[in-house]
């Protein structure tokens, strides 16, 4: 169990729910059936009574001390996941410069680094022969336009 | 119901004809074999490996899409049990029992001859759940076809209700993820009055969420993230002897009706939605091992443990489609993916499917039974070369599979927006990972929330308003008593632990 976690989580699912609740006051009335704002709420409120009822359980069990709340991460292995997440965004955020064929090597090498693997020549060669293979693959047969250089 | 016309025969004799060209061969031995890899891989399931084959999804027609995502579904299935008899890891959780027997065996020296037995069972089995596939879901399409607006709503809210009470550990968690699904599904322009819901001003939200980025997100950059601690470790493989591989006469005797049980009980759990192969495998090892003389046996290495379980996950794999082709209600949770990707393919699944494509629908058949069949020979043929998957390194692996994340997420619409979702997805992903919150139930949500609500209007502007429409067929009303059981049933099994393999079956995965 992550009481901590499940109590943090069912305030903030209550928190959305009313705001989405607020928001959909917005939405225009419909002659008949249900109008544009009615589905929304009804969902919205469903999700609500679930947020109190997992807040309300996990409140509970930090109050009987009854929750063996392990440190279910190490920071290390958050920090790893962090930087693999800002990679793959930075990725994503610089193709349009500097195109696929030239970025994805690079990144795919500083991947490889980052899950642990330290044989130079071999990231290398998998990480060109990686980005030249799939490239041809989608640009020439599958007619996929991938990123290309473009610097202005 | 009604006999089966000669036109049916016919249509699966086309089925063959299209399943042996060229091109759909070429695509289902690509599924067959990347579901095998994939199956054998801890941690990268059927689900993942279909997301890995949406690009490829684009670019093929219905009939050889149908093939490629089943050879995926098939050939993972089986590929789970290779990690699970060589290294006591379960390649994906619907292979968590048949590590109880399956590894003492590889131990005592017959690897060989358990990786034959788990592949002979997982045949039989998808065998046999293929003959309920191509019987039984013609049938229930036909039912289908008569169903209006109240129908399908209450079929959409069992749909939801079921797979978010069985696919989690936590029933709330499991609800809360569909319900979230569901309201993601309504961002966007309502497709009734034509009003826009939570965009926020911007363009890029106006259509709604795109289904893929979601899919590649949740599926496979969340797995990416949860999996890089443990490659980092860097876990030795132990190396197994593989010995005899085609089991003796007596082996035969011993496998051959845990296999039909195994295989029955598959189906079954198969069809119901929401289930899937992980409960299916714990409770044929559980039923044939009490019905067993000498139960002691049991967790030393006995043909028996192999074959029950194995026999009942791939069982699962035809009774999971039955479901989602005929009712476009998928049956666990790589059937919710797949049901995803033939939307993405530009088919909704469901009782149309066997009308507007029924030569698809054959070939699907045809080809499901042929796959079966090459299963065995792969197999047979590749039980020393298989165990070497589990060679292949995942410092290596991983980062090429977030190429494919990317390329899967890009090629739908050539959009670097979409991969960016995608990205962000993941990382609700990994926590959702993390803290127990199932994804199916959310891709269920984002599938069947605009089902839900454009069926409730319209039952609700036909019924000027009235409620009724709920009890006024016996369809309906069988889907609203089915969804209030679905709701409840779990909630009560978990307070009661009705299941004595509840336990296990969290141990194991």
């Amino acid at each position: 169990m992550h009481s901590k976690v499940d109590f943090i989580t069912g305030l903030c699912l209550m928190a959305f729910s009313i705001a989405g609740v607020v928001a959909a006051g917005n939405f225009p009335p419909a002659p008949k059936g249900l109008a544009p704002g009615d589905f929304p709420r009804a969902i919205l409120g469903v999700l609500f009574i679930f947020g109190s009822i997992l807040a309300g359980n996990a409140f509970y069990t930090i109050k009987k001390k009854a929750f063996t709340d392990k440190k279910s991460y190490e920071k290390g292995e958050l920090k790893q996941v962090f930087i693999l997440v800002a990679v793959i965004a930075a990725y994503i955020q610089l193709l349009s410069v500097f195109g696929y064929l030239l970025l994805t090597p690079v990144v795919v090498f500083v991947m490889m680094y980052l899950y642990g693997l330290r044989k130079w020549v071999r990231m290398v060669v998998i990480s060109i022969v990686t980005s030249v293979s799939t490239f041809v693959l989608f640009n020439n047969y599958m007619y996929v336009l991938l990123p290309r250089f473009n610097l202005f | 119901m009604e006999p089966i016309s000669i036109e049916f025969w016919q249509g699966l004799a086309r089925g063959l004809l299209h399943t042996l060209e060229p091109w759909t061969m070429l695509m289902m031995m690509i599924g067959l074999v990347g579901g095998i890899i994939l199956g054998a891989i801890p941690g990268m399931t059927g689900s993942m490996g279909i997301i890995l084959l949406l690009p490829l999804l684009y670019h093929l027609k219905l009939g050889p899409a149908l093939v490629t995502l089943a050879a995926m579904f098939c050939g993972a299935m089986y590929g789970g049990s290779i990690s699970a008899i060589l290294i006591r890891t379960p390649g994906h959780p619907s292979a968590a029992a048949t590590v109880l027997d399956g590894y003492p065996m590889a131990q005592k020296g017959e690897a060989g001859m358990a990786l034959s037995i788990a592949v002979i069972a997982s045949v039989a089995g998808g065998l046999l759940s293929g003959l309920c596939l191509i019987f039984l879901s013609p049938q229930l399409a036909k039912i289908a076809l008569e169903f209006r607006a109240p129908e399908f709503f209450t079929l959409a809210v069992f749909g939801l209700t079921i797979i978010a009470g069985a696919t989690a550990k936590n029933i709330l968690k499991g609800l809360i993820a569909g319900g979230l699904g569901v309201f993601l599904s309504r961002i966007g322009v309502d497709e009734i009055w034509g009003t826009t819901r939570y965009t926020f001003g911007t363009d890029f939200l106006m259509s709604g969420l795109s289904l893929l980025p979601a899919l590649v997100g949740l599926f496979a950059f969340s797995q990416v993230f949860y999996d890089l601690a443990k490659s980092i470790k860097g876990e030795v493989v132990p190396k197994q002897n593989i010995g005899r591989i085609l089991p003796t006469k007596a082996y035969w005797k011993r496998i051959t009706i845990p296999i039909l049980v195994g295989s029955v009980i598959g189906i079954i759990i198969g069809i119901i939605p929401g289930t899937g192969g992980a409960i299916a495998c714990f409770l044929s090892y559980d039923l044939i091992k009490r019905f067993h003389k000498n139960k002691d046996e049991w967790g030393t290495g006995v043909p028996e443990g192999i074959a029950a379980p194995e026999s009942a996950n791939n069982g699962t794999t035809g009774g999971a489609m039955i479901p989602m082709l005929s009712l476009g209600v998928p049956g666990d949770s790589v059937t919710a993916v797949m049901l995803g990707a033939l939307m993405l393919v530009g088919v909704r699944p469901g009782p149309m499917l066997f009308v507007e494509h029924i030569e698809s629908v054959y070939t699907l058949f045809s080809a499901f039974m042929l796959m079966q069949i090459i299963i065995l020979v792969l197999g047979l043929g590749g039980i020393k070369v298989w165990p070497r998957i589990l060679d292949i390194p995942q410092n290596i692996l991983t980062p090429l599979i977030v190429i494919a994340c990317f390329l899967g997420s890009y090629t739908l619409a050539n959009s670097l927006n979409d991969a960016l979702t995608a990205l962000i997805f993941g990382i609700i992903g990994y926590f959702m990972q993390k803290y127990g919150y199932p994804a199916p139930p959310l891709i269920l949500g984002l599938i069947l929330g605009p089902m839900t609500e454009a069926n409730l209007n319209r039952a609700l502007i036909v019924s000027e308003g009235s409620w009724m429409f709920l009890f006024d067929s016996p369809i309906s009303t069988a889907f609203v008593i089915f969804s209030l059981l679905s709701l409840f049933v779990p909630i009560f099994a978990n307070l009661k632990s009705l299941f004595g393999f509840g336990a296990k079956l969290n141990n194991a995965s």
